[in-house]
């Protein structure tokens, strides 16, 4: 992901560290002054989160995946507080979120950070609106005025009708609608998702994430999003963070990671997905040489499997175009099915792959 | 805008604001409406108080039935009476024998020409064995509190008593846990019996151990094994519902497992469900013995001797000083036992080892003990037998507190108890029934309403009605003072785990003491009244308010504890808003348990001097009137299963309403 020159990034990560164990609390807040990991084991200590770097950008999808107990759901709750962090530090507009008074940190809360649980999380006791009011409620806006916005935000997710509905009379998928509403009732800059659809079935999680990528077309928050399952990675996201063991493996889009993955582990992840939805054609072209503009030109964002048809048939390389028109390489067919049908002509790390030496 | 619009849009309007104007006043209206009917119905006399020539003589009937049980000729000129003392005769035997074994040594004869057959085993061998057992399950911390406690029961002079105590609970437990396992083995076996037998444990659990004792004494006699089977009738409920469940779980899992390996049913269940259901049992075990622990002790009403007893006559003489110690004595070996049974016994050395030196510790004295005499018997002159010390601390702490106490109590008194009390005793028996009848109805089903409400009509009928009322009185009082104590505390122990580590196991701990001793700190501090009793009893709920609300908002799901804190609620707001009304159902349960736990103690207080069926139960108990003692204390069973019933139906229905999918 490009970033306009001068915007600051929504977060930036430094050195981050996330101890469980015993005294983990009295460790020392600077990551140079923590005990080496390797003492970790015998001194009872658990790394959740190992020195993790990286800067989310304003605006963008950004995607945490990793195994089961890697430390995904651990880091995206150090961003909000929810869980602080043991060492380093997290910026978010200037301010560290591990260093600043509980007073600040509840304001972000209210006012800048809204979150997306795995199980819903909604009061049992309350209806539709009224869960969906709930952060209003807590900023103490009057309840004429966050009724009027809850049911703009149910009308938003598609709830209408269901206003008055208590949570155990909705489906799994309309659970989360209500999950999504309330998480935006405080029209929050940033916003944290963790696992939301895993709990859902393909269909409804497929209707979600749609629904998700409308509102994000219309609202372009920042956010950060945890899953397990790299096509909806790719669907949804600008850049994927790749975790293991507590440790930020690689970053990079989700091309980026299909076709230069920095480990066998991180390919683990990309291995069955359908490189020809996933990967465009600016992702696989090569400097312009040759093509002849009879054989047509493609925009540089269509996937692979929009025009490898074409491709295929007249066995040319073809001219890739960006959004004005202009040519900015070409995709031939060898490369192409290089692309397709991976290794044993396996590809070479990019330089711009931000790359952390995997230790396990 | 046309007219037409606006006017809706107005009238609308109006009605919502009316209708949220109704909803908000809800309550009080039917408050207003409640009032209106009590006023009116106080002025109907036979619904007022249940007409005294039409009073059913329940008490009576059930005199009559147990009279001509107990007269019933069952063989050869021997009636049932003669049968069952007989019977209790060998029950009481090994207790008596233990006794004689462990403590007082076996001796004939009475008075003056009593002689020792044979002396007890020395007292040091006993106390080394049990902190050799403590220093094995527990460790050196609990060796060391066991020889605290043995030396303050030695110091004390209250060993022999604390022994004799611990000898009917040999006999006690075992009981208890054979019945429990074979009836529990029975229910397991033949499900149907399940709903029957649960119900009726249930309801033996709330009427007052008291209650049992009379008949008890008709069919058995006065004496320890009065005391045992009350005991009996007390513990072994848990151990039937833990046989019940623990197998039923087993059964869920390895029923599969036994079928394919082709097991015969009686294989199945010795060699795969029992093992299986092992922790089920052993908390089964731990419950047996604790409640057997906690009741014991009134088994001295009975006329059992042992340590309970030593602290019924200090009560009775006032002898505070006395009380205290034989209390003390009392809550430390109850929490020795407690931790003893809590410790996970990782075993330091092995069951030879311990045999061993189980052998050389009980040889060792006993063949010492013809040169040393002390070894035999502990010496009187070891022991502080006045309690001189104890009384002026005590007459201290009565003359300190005296003037801010009397003054605290005359204020709750004159503002808080006697209103209240006059309030209850003015409401009309049919009122309630109807206010019960209501409330179930909405909360449950017109058969449930009819049940609760019937029962309440029933303690009408009996002619007990302003005894319950007191006895509700009492409850109500300590429960509400218990509930304001505890979920402070509960929630403080929620929300900060440095502190809940702290107040919870203290509370635990505080539950396991029987219920007697908190008896004697407050007679001392508040002398004689309502307020003793009221205290008494909150202190005692207080416990289990304290664990319930703390477990009712931990089990709330950590994610909606989280929303919480992630929308940015000050701590407050999370309480207020989320937490206490998402965990609802937990505190009605929390409610429901502290009146519970407030009854069976109300019951209790009646041994300082109230005048609720408690007391009705300890009078029926010295004229031996089986009947009335039975009827007290099915009244009182009522009250706690109207109560306890209301709430639980409340909480079913909000968790019927949120039910997730
Ligand atoms: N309170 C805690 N105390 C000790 N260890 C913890 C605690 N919370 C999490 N961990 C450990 O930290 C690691 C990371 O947990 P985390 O919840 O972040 O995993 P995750 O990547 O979100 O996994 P999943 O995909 O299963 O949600 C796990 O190994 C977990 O056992
Ligand atoms: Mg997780």
């Amino acid at each position: 992901m490009t970033r306009a020159p001068g915007t600051p990034p929504a977060f930036q990560i430094d050195r981050v560290w996330k101890i469980y164990g015993k005294g983990a609390d009295a460790l020392p807040r600077e990551p140079d002054q923590l005990p080496p990991i390797e003492s970790f084991p015998q001194i009872g200590l658990f790394g959740a989160v190992i020195d993790a770097t990286f800067a989310i950008n304003r605006g963008e999808t950004f995607v945490i995946m990793g195994l089961s107990g890697s430390g995904k759901s651990t880091i995206l709750r150090c961003l909000c507080g929810l869980i602080p962090a043991t060492a380093g530090s997290i910026l978010l507009d200037g301010q560290d979120i591990i260093r600043i008074s509980d007073e600040d940190l509840r304001y972000i809360r209210k006012f800048k950070v809204g979150m997306v649980f795995q199980n819903y999380a909604l009061l049992p006791h309350r209806n539709v609106v009224d869960n969906i009011a709930l952060p209003l409620e807590i900023q103490g806006e009057a309840e004429g005025r966050r009724k009027r916005r809850a049911l703009d935000l149910v009308e938003l997710v598609g709830l209408t009708g269901k206003e008055a509905s208590l949570p155990h009379q909705l489906s799994g998928g309309q659970q989360q609608r209500v999950g999504i509403a309330r998480s935006l009732a405080n029209d929050p800059e940033i916003w944290l998702l963790d696992e939301p659809f895993s709990a859902l079935d393909p269909l409804i999680r497929r209707e979600l994430q749609d629904e998700l990528l409308r509102l994000q077309r219309m609202m372009k928050k920042t956010v950060v999003f945890i899953t397990h399952d790299f096509d909806e990675a790719a669907r949804l996201g600008n850049r994927i963070a790749i975790m293991r063991a507590g440790r930020v493996v690689q970053i990079g889009t989700p091309e980026e990671l299909i076709l230069s993955p920095a480990s066998d582990y991180v390919g683990k992840f990309t291995e069955n997905v359908d490189r020809s939805q996933v990967l465009t054609a600016r992702a696989i072209m090569e400097p312009f040489k040759q093509a002849k503009s009879s054989a047509g030109e493609i925009s540089s964002t269509a996937p692979i499997a929009s025009f490898a048809r074409d491709i295929l048939k007249n066995r040319q390389p073809v001219a890739i175009v960006d959004d004005k028109r202009q040519i900015v390489g070409e995709v031939t067919p060898e490369a192409m099915l290089n692309a397709l049908l991976p290794s044993p002509i396996a590809t070479e790390s990019k330089s711009y792959v931000e790359l952390i030496p995997e230790v396990s | 805008m046309t007219y037409g619009q606006t006017y809706t849009a107005y009238r609308d309007h109006t009605r919502d604001v009316y209708l949220r104007w109704i909803k908000g006043r809800g309550g009080l209206a039917a408050l207003l409406v409640a009032a209106i009917f009590v006023a009116a119905t106080r002025h109907v006399a036979p619904l007022m108080r249940w007409p005294s020539d039409l009073t059913i003589p329940f008490d009576g009937w059930l005199n009559g039935i147990l009279n001509s049980i107990a007269g019933l000729d069952s063989f050869g000129g021997l009636t049932v009476r003669d049968a069952t003392r007989a019977v209790g005769a060998v029950i009481a035997q090994p207790a008596e024998f233990l006794r004689a074994l462990l403590a007082t040594g076996f001796t004939r004869g009475f008075g003056e020409q009593q002689v020792m057959v044979f002396p007890s085993i020395s007292w040091l061998s006993l106390v080394l064995i049990i902190i050799i057992a403590c220093y094995r399950k527990g460790g050196a911390g609990l060796a060391a509190f066991a020889a605290m406690t043995c030396l303050y029961l030695l110091v004390f002079g209250l060993w022999a008593s604390t022994i004799t105590t611990l000898a009917q609970l040999a006999v006690a437990v075992p009981l208890s846990l054979l019945l429990g396992f074979s009836v529990g083995l029975l229910v397991f076996r033949f499900r149907s019996l399940e709903g029957v037998v649960f119900a009726v444990l249930n309801q033996m659990q709330t009427i007052p151990l008291f209650a049992y004792l009379v008949p008890i004494i008709m069919f058995f006699g006065i004496g320890t094994t009065a005391g045992i089977l009350a005991v009996v009738i007390f513990a072994a409920p848990p151990m039937v519902r833990a046989t019940v469940f623990g197998l039923a779980e087993a059964k869920a899992q390895y029923a599969e497992l036994a079928a394919a390996v082709g097991a015969t049913p009686a294989q199945a269940l010795w060699k795969i469900l029992l093992p299986a259901a092992q922790t089920s049992l052993r908390l089964g075990l731990n419950q047996v013995i604790m409640l057997a622990f906690a009741t014991v002790i009134l088994a001295a009403l009975v006329g059992a001797q042992g340590i309970g007893y030593e602290v019924l006559t200090a009560l009775q003489r006032l002898a505070i000083g006395r009380g205290l110690v034989a209390g003390l004595a009392i809550t430390l070996t109850a929490i020795l036992f407690d931790q003893f049974l809590q410790s996970k016994g990782s075993p330091r050395f092995s069951g030879r080892w311990i045999i061993g030196i189980a052998v050389v510790v009980t040889l060792i004295p006993w063949l010492l003990s013809s040169k040393f005499p002390q070894l035999d018997a502990y010496p009187r002159a070891w022991t502080l037998t006045t309690t001189r010390g104890i009384d002026d601390l005590v007459d201290f702490i009565i003359q300190i507190s005296y003037v801010p106490i009397s003054f605290v109590q005359s204020v709750l008194v004159v503002l808080v108890f006697s209103p209240l009390k006059a309030l209850l005793l003015g409401l009309p028996w049919f009122s309630v029934a109807a206010g019960v009848f209501v409330l179930s109805w909405k909360t449950a089903s017109l058969t449930r309403a009819f049940v609760l409400g019937g029962l309440v009509a029933l303690i009408a009928a009996t002619g007990f009605w302003d005894r319950a009322v007191l006895t509700f009185y009492l409850c109500f009082a300590g429960s509400i003072i218990a509930l304001l104590v505890g979920f402070p505390l509960g929630i403080l122990s929620a929300r900060k785990p440095k502190v809940g580590r702290f107040i919870l196991p203290l509370a635990d701990t505080f539950q396991t003491l029987p219920a007697f001793i908190y008896l004697i700190p407050v007679i001392m501090l508040f002398g004689s009244g309502d307020v003793p009793c009221i205290v008494a009893i909150a202190i005692f709920a207080a416990c289990p308010a304290i664990r319930y609300t703390a477990a009712a908002l931990l089990s709330l799901p950590t994610s909606l504890v989280e929303v919480g804190v992630q929308i940015g609620a000050t701590p407050w707001q999370r309480l207020t808003i989320i937490e206490l009304p998402a965990a609802l159902p937990g505190i009605l349960l929390t409610i429901a348990q502290v009146a519970l736990m407030a009854l069976a103690m109300v019951v209790v207080t009646a041994l300082i001097g109230t005048t609720d069926l408690g007391q009705l139960i300890l009078l029926s108990i010295s004229k031996a009137n089986s009947g009335q003692a039975l009827m007290a204390g099915i009244c009182v069973a009522i009250i706690g299963v109207v109560v306890d019933g209301l709430l639980t139906d409340k909480a079913n229905q909000i968790n019927a309403r949120r039910r997730s999918t």
